[in-house]
Order: structure tokens, then sequence, then C-alpha cells
């Protein structure tokens, strides 16, 4: 009897136990689910926007602490709808600083201690490495080069300025979380107002590239509607360069070294292109032979003089020379030197002057040679040419058998036909 | 002024609810309190005159869109140089120091010092809000394509003259003057 009474008892005990444990355990739950601190502190620079709760709402409760960290933003949302914005600090959830929340949630929680909401924490830093560019290229009409197609690319910088309207229009619509999203998504309209400047404001290629900082300032103006419709600052913009093709490039590197070179106008180029063609082929015997080289370097030749006389500005003499006190006839006009040169006696009288050269030094001592006559130890001077043609044509024959040229056969048979024998 | 710290106090002291009424009577707390509703509303000011130097910008770069129609590249880089030195000044105020009672004894700012640092960015907001007439000079003379250089040159020394009032802040903070 008294063993049925304690196993019932026991038993009764056991399940108000369980009872109570299971009350606890949904309390313990409950509290789990409510939030008491909300923070972002897995803070990283690439992140724009964080979400508390990652998804569904949250139950928060009255007078949780909101932490908000320098350069960060939190948002209160609740059915969608942004409600209440607070800047770096410590906050405490309460009426006081939720005014707009506290209105909607006297009316749905019947005056519980918990409300839910969903929190936005967005980053405000300054978001730096944007980039930018050009895929295709933008035309543009040069007065120099024609049409054109240039190509820019550089970096830019945002800071997300008013974090509701981010939020609003980018976060919630567009599900844009993070720095290369947000990139992609700013870059199109960045190209799109690039185009219209580069169209609308520089007539040229060259005042492009003279004036990159007006343009990295113009684009800040052009684009802070854009983006300031989401809520977003347009900070720095920098053009790291605005190029065009290759080939046009290399037009301008020719212009600059012709420009250097003293060639302008219409016909420089030709000139150029002239000079560098006989280079060329001077330079390539083995392809073009010795007779292109020698036809090449004859062309050379030909037009270096007049090329000169161009370029040194209307002939030789220049105007102006002879400088006052030199006689007019000066240069000579008939060849150099100018007959009467040198003049009688030369060297003259007195020449070298007494005491020269050193007596003790390796000079000769026997002074300056004397007209007509060789100095002594000076080499001897060559054989006159024979006076005989066929003589002098006979010794050239020789230079080519020695040479290897002809043959001695050859030789002797050339021999016997100058001299008819 | 007085009004406006008056209204940035009241702020303060109305978000402290019932617990904080309560615990004003504990003794010295409530001239804690009430230091930190100064510095809690110092900030709030601050933040308030950098949200007018934000506009400032703003009404600038109005000008650089005038000038920019009329395809005047010109004045671009100075009305950039202008911009960038606003940035320059919105950050400043808005991450100034409150005066703060810090964990070193020697930095503590009394309550004097905080009277006065809440009399200078008064005085800064003056200042910021003097701006506005050199704006509307310098968009005038973009209108009428007039000596817009002279203009920005007279926007440039009334952003200087807030760099100097933000300089002198920290010197007042600092314990120099």
């Amino acid at each position: 009897m008294f063993g049925r009474l304690k196993q019932a008892v026991s038993s009764a005990t056991n399940s108000v136990k369980d009872g109570v444990n299971n009350a606890v355990d949904g309390v313990s739950n409950a509290t789990k689910g409510m939030l008491e601190v909300i923070e972002w502190s897995d803070y990283h620079p690439n992140m724009l926007v964080k979400r508390v709760p990652e998804s569904g709402p949250a139950d928060i409760k009255w007078g949780a602490q909101l932490i908000v960290r320098e350069a960060q933003c939190a948002v209160f949302f609740r059915d969608g709808k942004a409600l209440d914005v607070f800047g770096p600090g410590r906050h405490t959830l309460e009426t006081g600083n939720l005014p707009l929340l506290s209105n909607v949630v006297k009316h749905v929680s019947g005056g519980h201690n918990v409300f839910t909401a969903e929190v936005y924490f967005v980053n405000q830093s300054v978001l730096t490495e944007m980039k930018w560019g050009t895929p295709n290229p933008i035309d543009m009409k040069d007065p120099d080069l024609g049409w054109v197609q240039l190509r820019a690319f550089g970096t830019f910088s945002v800071k997300i300025e008013e974090p509701q309207l981010f939020v609003n229009t980018l976060v919630g619509a567009q599900r844009m979380y993070t720095h290369q999203t947000l990139n992609n998504f700013l870059k199109g309209s960045v190209r799109t107002k690039l185009n219209d400047l580069v169209g609308t404001t520089f007539e040229s290629y060259a005042k492009i590239r003279s004036n990159l900082d007006e343009m990295a300032a113009a684009m800040k103006i052009k684009v802070r509607d854009d983006f300031g419709k989401y809520g977003i600052e347009l900070r720095d913009f920098f053009i790291q360069d605005v190029s065009v093709p290759e080939e046009i490039q290399e037009a301008f590197r020719l212009r600059a070294k012709m420009g250097a070179l003293g060639m302008q106008g219409p016909a420089a180029y030709q000139q150029y292109q002239a000079a560098n063609a006989m280079r060329d082929m001077a330079q390539n015997e083995g392809a073009g032979g010795g007779m292109m080289s020698a036809g090449a370097g004859l062309g050379m030749g030909m037009m270096m003089p007049g090329m000169m006389q161009q370029h040194m500005g209307g002939g030789y003499p220049p105007p102006g020379y002879p400088p006052p006190g030199y006689p007019p006839q000066y240069p000579p006009q008939g060849g150099y030197p100018p007959q009467g040169y040198p003049p009688q006696g030369y060297p003259q009288q007195g020449h070298p002057q007494q005491g020269y050269p050193p007596q003790q030094g390796g000079y000769p001592q026997q002074g300056p040679p004397q007209q007509g006559q060789p100095p002594q130890g000076a080499p001897p001077q060559q054989a006159a040419p024979p006076a005989d043609p066929n003589q002098a044509k006979i010794a050239k024959l020789q230079e080519l058998v020695e040479l290897g040229v002809l043959s001695q056969e050859e030789f002797e048979a050339k021999v016997a036909q100058i001299t008819g024998g | 002024m007085e009004e406006v710290r008056d209204l940035r106090m009241d702020e303060r002291q109305g978000a402290g609810g019932v617990l904080d009424s309560l615990m004003r009577k504990i003794p010295g707390y409530a001239g804690y309190r009430d230091r930190e509703n100064r510095r809690e509303a110092d900030q709030r000011h601050r933040e308030f005159v950098s949200k007018r130097l934000t506009q400032k910008k703003r009404d600038l770069q109005d000008v650089g869109e005038i000038l920019l129609g009329s395809g005047d590249l010109s004045q671009m880089a100075t009305l950039d140089n202008l911009s960038n030195k606003i940035d320059r000044l919105i950050e400043r105020t808005r991450h100034a120091s409150s005066g703060f009672s810090s964990f070193v004894d020697s930095n503590v700012v009394d309550v004097q010092r905080l009277d006065v640092i809440y009399e200078h960015d008064l005085a800064l907001l003056t200042a910021v809000e003097s701006l506005d007439g050199l704006i509307s000079t310098a968009e005038d003379a973009a209108d009428g394509n007039d000596n817009v250089g002279k203009a920005l040159r007279g926007v440039k020394k009334g952003l200087d003259e807030v760099d100097a009032h933000l300089d002198h802040r920290d010197k007042i903070l600092k314990g120099l003057e």
C-alpha cells in the first residue's frame, strides 16, 4: 500500500519537475531569442551593410544596448520601412530615442517588453579603390586626328552619406551588400557621364591630356546627382590614363620626333620617310645588293644638299653674312681655296718665332723645311705616275692580279691586247 | 545661440528616462550626468555644423555645374580643391574631441572649459553660416561669367576662417588658451 502510494507521489513529483523544467527551458529559449546587445563586431571594409538578424525580424528587448562604431550607422526597419537612424555611440533602446518605432510598437505589442524589428548597420567609411574603365572606346572627333577612339580608366572613392536612402534604394531593392557589387553598379554611371563630358566639353585629345585634373573635377560634378539619389557621394575621382589606339600614339611620337629634327609642314612627313627609307636601304646591303645601296647612297647624296639648304633657311651663305668688316667677296664664289691663297711668301718671314722649337726636346733641330725640299726624315714621296698611259693600265692590271681578281693568263692576255702584241 | 544650447541640452536631458531621474538622487551623479549631457549636446551640435558644411559643399558644386554648363573648365581644379577642403572641415568637425574625461587624469576637461568650448562651437556655426554669402557671390559670378576666380578666392578665405576656428578649439581643449 505504502509502496504504491510512494510510487504515485514519486511519479507526480517527477511530472511536476518535468513541467517546471520545460517551462524554464521555454523562458530561457525566449530570452535567448531576444536581442539585448546589438552590434556589428565582425566588421570588414568590403562589407557595406550588415543585417541583424541575417534573415527575418528579430525580437528586441526594450532597454537593449545598441553599439554603433565610428564610421557606422544603424537603421531600424519594420515592415519594410526605415524608421530610426543611430549614429556612432552606445544607445539604450527606449521610447525616448526610438520615437517612430515606439509609435508603431505601441499599437502592435499590447504593452509587452519586446518589439520586433530589423537593424541594418551601414558602413560609412570612405570606400576606396573602386575601379572604372571604358570597355568600349569613346568616339571623339579631333581637329588634328579626325575620329579617334579614346580609352580611359582609373579609380574613384565613395561614401554612403545618407544610409537610410541607401538601404531603401539599393540594399532593400537590389540586395547590394558588398563593395564589389556597388562598384559594378556605379561604374556604368561613370562611363555614361564620361562619354557625355568628352563629347560636350573637350574639343581635342590634346586638351584632354593637358586637363586631366579639370576633367576629374568635372566628373565629380557630373555624377553627383546620379550617385546622390542612392544616398552615395563621390569623394574622389582619379583618371589614371586616357589613351588612343597604338597607331595614333605612334603618329604622335613621330610628330614629336620630326619637330625635334626641325621638320615642319605637310612635306615634312614625306621627307622624313624618304630619309628613313634610304638609310634602311643603305644599311641593308645583303638584301638589296651593291647597286641598290649605291643608288640609295647616290640618291641620299643628291638629296642631302637640298634638304640642308632648305632647313638652313634660304641657302648658303645665310643672310647677313659676311659680318661687317669682312670683304664683300667672302666667302669666295669661285671655289675653295680662293685664288691668290696662300699669299706669296707663305710661310711668312719670321715664322717660327725666335727660340722655337725648344732646343732641348724631341723636336727636329733643323727648323721648318725650306720651300721645295722634303724635310729630312719625312716618308719618301710616292713615285710619280708613269707618263705612258699603257704603263698605267698595265700597273693597274698588275694590282688586280695581286689582289686575285685576275688570273695570270687573263693578265697576260690583257697586256698583249694593250701593247698590241 | 543661448537658445540653441538650451534646446540641445533639453534634448539630452529629456532622453534620460525614469531610471536617470531616479539615479540623479545619488550624490554626485547629477553633476556627472550634466557634464555628460553637455558633451552629448556638444556632439550633436557639431553634427549639425557638419551637416551645414555638407550643404555648403553642395552649393559650391552648383557653381561648378554652372561653369561646366558653359564649357568653362578653368576653375574646375580650384572648385575641386575647395570641395576637398570642405570635406576635411566636415570630418574635423564631426570627429572633433568633445572634451572627454579620459583614462588619463591630466586630460580631464573641467566644466568652465567645457563652457568655453561650447561657446566656441556656437561661434563656429556663425562662421559656417557666413559662407552662404560668399558662395552666393561665386554663383552670381559664374552666372555672369565675371570674376569667378576672385569670388572663389573669397570662399577660400571663409573656409580658412572655419579651419582656424577648429585649430583654436583644439588649443582650448589642450589648455593652451
